[in-house]
């Protein structure tokens, strides 16, 4: 199998996985606010065919792409978004903090920005403990708008770490558009400003975005310095369900209508890949749906 | 020797009997209050790093780096620089533990110096010690002593929690054989203190002490085992005077008050609090004196709590009184000399 057929049937996968929590997500028994990234898999897809990286990976409350990509335990994930004991955190965090540190998705920390440091400090570690790791700061272009990213790339640019920073553009903050948050839509601008090197790619040109992460990747690991790869995506349902949120903020149905006509995923399709990702969530759902019914018949859920 | 070169001698062994502490500080170079090393004083000077003016980014650091087996130590020059990175203290450092159900821990040691006198003003003088032992997963220290300080550099050797310690300038200054704390076996009165209010208090308790009232003083810099050992002080006196380094109003001092009493601790007169009012502090010298706990707000209260010593407090304060005559009031002694 080629990489990049790899990177479809994975990806369709995870659409499979995300789109079976959507259908779900009205039983009112996942008890947490989820935010799904259906319409940016192949990013995470691409990642996944370089697990020959140790990844350390810190990201945000949008989180479930990279624990699915490194840990996989679908059951533990399903758990947890359903605040189960079996779940990836024992039911205590839900869904705003997937992670799996045994598999290197280290944290996901809901506040916007906040674990960006963190994984200048786990760059820190490796650079200084002579480990071989690749700490990854997972962001959307909404983090960009948070100092702290301005201060991060300054630290790791005057220490030399070696660190990503992946910003995920998906050109929304809530409902909120680009346009109305920030003069450029242009995320490798803040990169330039710490003179850390950076790219731009984009989720409708896969083969262009595997060679950039490949790139990345590997430009890190020689050069032990940062980098900064802004992927360029869509997300096509609202920031935390699983409508989409036509009729709040800046999006219109129009604007809906094309980025689903134009996602390179939704055309090629691996239809097999996506109907095994659905029914193995669907299942496992099925399964936390009658234990959280039993859980409320006793009281408290 | 003083508290300054004690906590620096700390560090020099610390670092270099252990290759995975790191110091990180802006200012590196400039001895932060004498109490960090130069690179020509430690076995590997790569353990000193300089810092960026971005608190969040490098709470955020070591709070990551500390999850992978470094060890740092992290110095701001004010509190209220913490401030800025109270995001990655609140929701990263403090929560590392829990999040990870306790497959990771980030253990640091943050050291931010209060600063009070000569003209630090209402941004510079702040210590919110209520604010940091708020938050679940810190430890919080404020040391006085030399035997607080040696305390400090022990439990962070040990610890698996990021630990704050709250340092006055005005006892950076003071000898390692100053003795803090008083203790009597039949005690009038019982003052609960911590940091600079312990060097006050004591001296304070000393000259009573020649005037023939005991006045036990608990110097607390480990909030968390104080309501212990002021409770055993308070059993014998039955008054207490609680005193905070910032404002009265949800103080240290009200968390004290109200556990003494849910304990069902009796007192012979209600406890009085002396903290600073709920509001910023002046930079000059005569109003910030009047803005920060003095040595005259104790001898108001132990006035009221025990008049039937009125007349030997009076000749104490009188003597206290004429002690300062000629000094300035915005420096610890004629030791300290300005800016900083």
């Amino acid at each position: 199998m080629s990489d990049e057929t790899a990177i479809i049937s994975y990806a369709s996968w995870l659409r499979g996985v995300q789109a079976a929590i959507a259908e779900c997500y009205s039983r009112q028994l996942m008890r947490c606010p989820v935010h799904l990234s259906i319409g940016q898999e192949l990013l995470w897809a691409s990642i996944k065919q370089y697990c020959s990286y140790e990844f350390k990976v810190f990201s945000s409350h949008r989180g479930h792409l990279p624990y699915l990509t490194l840990d996989g335990n679908l059951r533990a994930y399903v758990a947890e978004l359903h605040l189960h004991e079996d779940g990836a955190s024992c039911g205590n965090l839900g869904s705003m903090h997937l992670k799996s540190p045994n598999t290197g998705h280290i944290s996901s920390v809901p506040i916007v920005g906040s674990s960006i440091p963190l994984a200048v400090g786990a760059a820190y570690a490796a650079k200084h403990l002579s480990e071989s790791w690749i700490s990854v700061a997972h962001f959307g272009d909404g983090a960009c708008e948070e100092g702290i990213l301005h201060e991060s790339l300054n630290l790791a640019a005057v220490k030399k770490l070696p660190i990503l920073f992946l910003c995920e553009n998906n050109r929304y903050s809530c409902t909120t558009s680009l346009a109305a948050r920030q003069p450029s839509s242009r995320m490798t601008r803040f990169a330039d400003a710490a003179t850390v090197k950076s790219k731009l790619a984009s989720t409708s040109n896969l083969t262009d975005l595997h060679s950039s992460v490949g790139d990345a990747l590997s430009y890190i690991s020689s050069s032990q310095s940062p980098f900064f790869l802004e992927v360029d995506c869509y997300r096509l349902i609202e920031h935390c369900g699983p409508s989409l949120d036509k009729g709040m903020g800046d999006r219109t149905f129009e604007e809906y209508t094309n980025a689903l006509a134009s996602d390179l995923l939704s055309h090629s399709l691996n239809i097999n890949s996506y109907e095994r990702g659905f029914s193995e969530c669907e299942h496992l759902i099925n399964i936390y749906t009658d234990i959280n019914l039993s859980r409320r018949a006793l009281g408290f859920l | 020797m003083n508290n300054s070169s004690l906590i620096k001698a700390s560090l020099i062994s610390l670092m270099d009997s252990d290759p995975s502490v790191r110091l990180f500080c802006e200012g590196i170079k400039d001895s932060f209050y004498q109490t960090i090393p130069l690179a020509s004083e430690i076995l590997r000077p790569t353990q000193l790093e300089e810092l960026p003016i971005s608190e969040a980014a490098a709470i955020g650091l070591v709070t990551g780096a500390a999850m992978f087996g470094i060890r740092p130590i992290i110095c701001f020059q004010r509190v209220e620089f913490a401030l800025l990175a109270m995001d990655q203290l609140v929701t990263n450092a403090s929560k590392t533990k829990y999040l990870s159900g306790g497959k990771l821990t980030s253990p640091f040691l943050l050291r931010l110096v209060i600063g009070r006198g000569w003209g630090q003003g209402p941004c510079h003088s702040q210590s919110f010690e209520p604010l940091w032992h708020s938050i679940p997963g810190l430890r919080v220290y404020m040391p006085a002593c030399s035997s607080d300080y040696t305390d400090v550099f022990n439990k962070f050797e040990v610890s698996d929690s990021p630990i704050i310690t709250l340092e006055h300038r005005w006892t950076h200054g003071i000898s390692v054989e100053t003795s803090i704390g008083c203790k009597y076996s039949a005690p009038e009165v019982t003052i609960f203190c911590y940091s600079y209010n312990s060097i006050l208090a004591s001296r304070v308790s000393r000259l009573l002490a020649q005037y023939g009232v005991d006045v036990d003083v608990v110097n607390s810099s480990d909030f968390s085992s104080a309501v212990e050992t002021v409770r055993e002080s308070v059993i014998a006196s039955g008054r207490l005077v609680a005193m905070d380094l910032g404002p009265s109003f949800l103080g240290l001092s009200s968390e004290l008050i109200a556990q003494l009493v849910e304990q069902g601790i009796v007192f012979k007169a209600m406890p009085v609090r002396i903290g600073t009012p709920f509001e910023p502090a002046s930079a000059c010298p005569e109003k910030a004196y009047v803005h920060f706990p003095n040595a005259f707000d104790l001898f108001d209260a132990l006035e009221g709590l025990i008049p039937h010593l009125r007349e030997q407090i009076m000749d104490a304060r009188a003597a206290f009184q004429n002690a300062c005559k000629g000094q300035h009031s915005d420096v610890p002694g004629d030791y300290f000399r300005g800016p900083f």
